[in-house]
C-alpha cells in the first residue's frame, strides 16, 4: 500500500509538534510497513497525543490483549501525551468555548465533537509551533484552521484516506473573533 | 392573545443573540514553547512497534476467521 505525501514535507515539519487525531493514530496501529515509513519521514517532528484522543484509541476495546498492545503502542519516544495543569486546562477549555461560538456563526456547530473542539482548543493555544493532523478537516472550521500539506494513504480496499496537516490562522481568527465580539456589544 | 400576534422572528432572534452571548471569553495563547528535539528512535523502537501492530492484526484475523467480524 502506497503513501502520498505534499512535496517537501519533511523540512515543513522540522522540529514541529503535530497534534494526532484518532482518525490517524489508529492508521498508524494499523499497517506496520506504513507506520515505519512515515516514522522515518516525519522523524524530525514530535507527535502530541491529547488525553482525550488517548481515551478514544483506548476505550471499548474488547480484549485485554489487545487493549494492552495499545497502551504499549503509545509509549514513548514516539508519542508524548501532553497532559495539561487545572490552569492550562482551565485555557483550553475556555478556547474550546470560543472556537465553538464562533463555529456557531459558520455553520460548524453540529460537526465538531468536544474531543474536536478540545484538540483545536490545544492547537491554538500553542499556535507557533503545534500543528493538527486529520482524516476530517471537516471537523475543524476551516476558515480559521488552515491545511498546509497532506498526506495520503492507500487503504486494502483500494481507496484512498487523505490527512490533513492543519495550521492555525491567528489573523483570520481574530477577524471572526472580532465580529463575535461586535454582536455581543449589540445587545 | 392570538396565536398570530407573538412575535416568533423577535424570539428566535432574541434566543440567538443570548446563546452567543459570554462573560468576556478571551482567547489564550502560551507565552513560549520549547523546541523539540529531534526525536532519537532506534531500529529496535521501530522494530518492537512492528511487532504490536503485528501481534493486534493477528488477534484480529483470528477473531475475524472464528466469529466471522473483528469486536471492536
Amino acid at each position: 500500500m502506497a503513501i502520498f505525501m505534499s512535496e517537501k514535507i519533511e523540512d515543513f515539519l522540522w522540529e514541529k509538534f503535530i497534534v494526532l487525531d484518532n482518525d490517524f493514530l489508529s492508521e498508524l496501529f494499523k499497517n506496520e510497513k506504513n507506520t515505519e515509513e512515515l516514522l522515518k519521514t516525519l522523524i524530525s517532528a514530535q507527535f502530541i497525543i491529547d488525553p482525550l484522543t488517548q481515551l478514544e484509541f483506548l476505550r471499548d476495546i474488547y480484549l485485554p490483549q489487545q487493549r494492552r498492545l495499545r497502551e504499549k503502542f503509545l509509549k514513548p519516544p514516539i508519542f508524548k501525551i501532553e497532559i495539561s495543569d487545572g490552569e492550562e486546562f482551565n485555557l483550553l477549555l475556555q478556547n474550546a468555548l470560543l472556537l465553538s461560538k464562533i463555529y456557531a456563526h459558520n455553520n460548524q456547530k453540529s460537526r465538531s465533537s468536544v474531543v474536536d473542539l478540545f484538540l483545536a482548543a490545544r492547537v491554538m493555544y500553542l499556535h507557533k509551533d503545534h500543528l493538527l493532523l486529520t482524516g476530517n478537516k471537516k471537523d475543524y472550521n476551516l476558515h480559521i484552521f488552515n491545511t498546509v500539506a497532506t498526506i495520503s494513504i492507500e487503504q486494502g480496499d483500494g481507496g484512498m484516506k487523505t490527512y490533513s496537516l492543519l495550521a492555525f490562522n491567528k489573523e483570520k481568527f481574530d477577524q471572526l473573533n472580532k465580529d463575535l465580539n461586535r454582536l455581543d456589544l449589540q445587545e | 392573545m392570538y396565536l398570530h400576534n407573538i412575535d416568533y422572528k423577535g424570539i428566535l432572534r432574541y434566543n440567538i443573540i443570548m446563546s452567543t452571548k459570554s462573560p468576556s471569553l478571551k482567547p489564550h495563547y502560551a507565552k513560549s514553547s520549547s523546541v523539540p528535539k529531534v526525536k532519537k528512535i532506534s531500529a529496535e523502537t521501530i522494530k518492537e512497534m512492528k511487532s504490536l501492530i503485528r501481534q493486534n492484526r493477528e488477534i484480529e484475523e483470528k477473531l475475524k476467521k472464528t466469529y466471522g467480524y473483528i469486536h471492536e
